[in-house]
């Protein structure tokens, strides 16, 4: 990720070739895509600590029945829980950037912001439709059905439907600076849909259970709540890497874009010239 | 044929089931992941290659 969201971390216009760049020996050019040394040293740690995650999930951790089980008492279903709420709370971390990147972009009006924004939300619906496939298998267990239109999964899918709508209006608008700016809006309300879909355990009767750790007496213990919360900082962990890739993969459309534009604008004007509608530029 | 149900009984009990979902459960977040990682890095890759080496700048 280039250093600050609120624009280009070099300006690649300044000094004379061959001369040092500002900054160049801290951001160093990139041959292949999205990646660095930075994004491979973070994707082995992480590749390790999902290894770590998946030996305390389906191995270390018990399972939730007999004497300890929790209140639902999800024998081994229990473990399907420690990928589901990572992913959910990835989501919503996701989302949360979103707004963020929104934010900034109507404040800063710089394509960084717009890039932060469109990124996290094509994770977020990632994330999103995991967090729907999870709970649908979960479903299938606990309630004998793979959807219910139940408060918790209605709203988020509806939360899933309202940012792949975000992401198509973002395709739908060629102009830049009208795309970002819309999509800024969109990407600002629909926010709420993440205290709708957290809630809607506590606000609305439903077949999903109410929350199991975000309260002062969490409903599970021991490894099994250490595998959750573990889950949920290696979640937070593959949020990141992959926000990581798919901004730079934003900031490099956006200049591929540009550049576009350049080059038709150049060409317009090349016609209006050749056409005596306009004079040579520099004259 | 009381045998043949009783193992049938057996393999379907509960514990057997819900490792054949849990298991489900998490092929498809590590797999989905997997996918939209790949997915990313090659589009990332597509992608530089059309931008200057100089806009490619990134710690």
């Amino acid at each position: 990720m280039t250093s600050d969201p609120g624009g280009p971390a070099v300006d690649t216009t300044a000094g004379a070739p061959g001369a040092p760049q500002p900054g160049a020996s801290i951001l160093r050019p990139h041959p292949d895509g999205t990646g660095s040394r930075g994004t491979r040293i973070f994707g082995a740690v992480l590749l390790v600590a999902i290894a770590v995650f998946l030996f305390v999930a389906l191995v270390a951790s018990p399972s939730d029945s007999g004497p300890n089980a929790s209140e639902n008492a999800m024998g081994q279903t229990v473990r399907i829980m420690y990928v589901h709420v990572p992913v959910a709370v990835a989501c919503y971390l996701a989302f949360l950037v979103t707004a963020i990147g929104s934010l900034g972009y109507l404040w800063r009006r710089s394509d960084g912001w717009d890039s932060l924004a469109a990124a996290s939300a094509e994770v977020g619906c990632v994330f999103t439709a995991l967090t729907l496939a999870t709970g649908s298998v979960w479903g299938k267990i606990a309630w004998g059905t793979w959807w219910e239109w139940d408060p918790r999964l209605t709203s988020t899918l509806l939360m899933l439907v309202v940012y792949v709508g975000y992401l198509a209006l973002r395709g739908a608008i060629v102009d830049p600076v009208v795309r970002a700016k819309r999509s800024a809006i969109v990407g600002l309300v629909a926010l709420a849909n993440v205290p709708i879909v957290h809630f809607s355990v506590d606000w609305w009767r439903g077949l999903h259970q109410p929350a199991t750790i975000s309260r002062f007496d969490p409903t599970i213990d021991g490894l099994k709540l250490f595998a959750l919360m573990f889950g949920m900082l290696v979640g937070v962990a593959v949020y990141g890497w992959l926000m990581v890739h798919r901004f730079r993969l934003q900031y490099a459309q956006t200049q591929v874009e540009k550049q576009g534009l350049d080059v038709a604008l150049a060409e317009r004007r090349a016609e209006a010239v050749a056409a005596g509608h306009l004079a040579p530029k520099g004259m | 044929m009381n045998a043949i149900l009783g193992v049938l009984t057996v393999l379907a009990s509960q514990p057997t089931n819900q490792w054949g979902y849990v298991a489900g459960a998490y092929v498809v977040v590590v797999g989905g992941l997997i996918a939209y990682a790949v997915l990313t890095i090659v589009r990332g890759r597509r992608a530089g290659r059309q931008v200057p080496t100089e806009g490619r700048r990134w710690l």
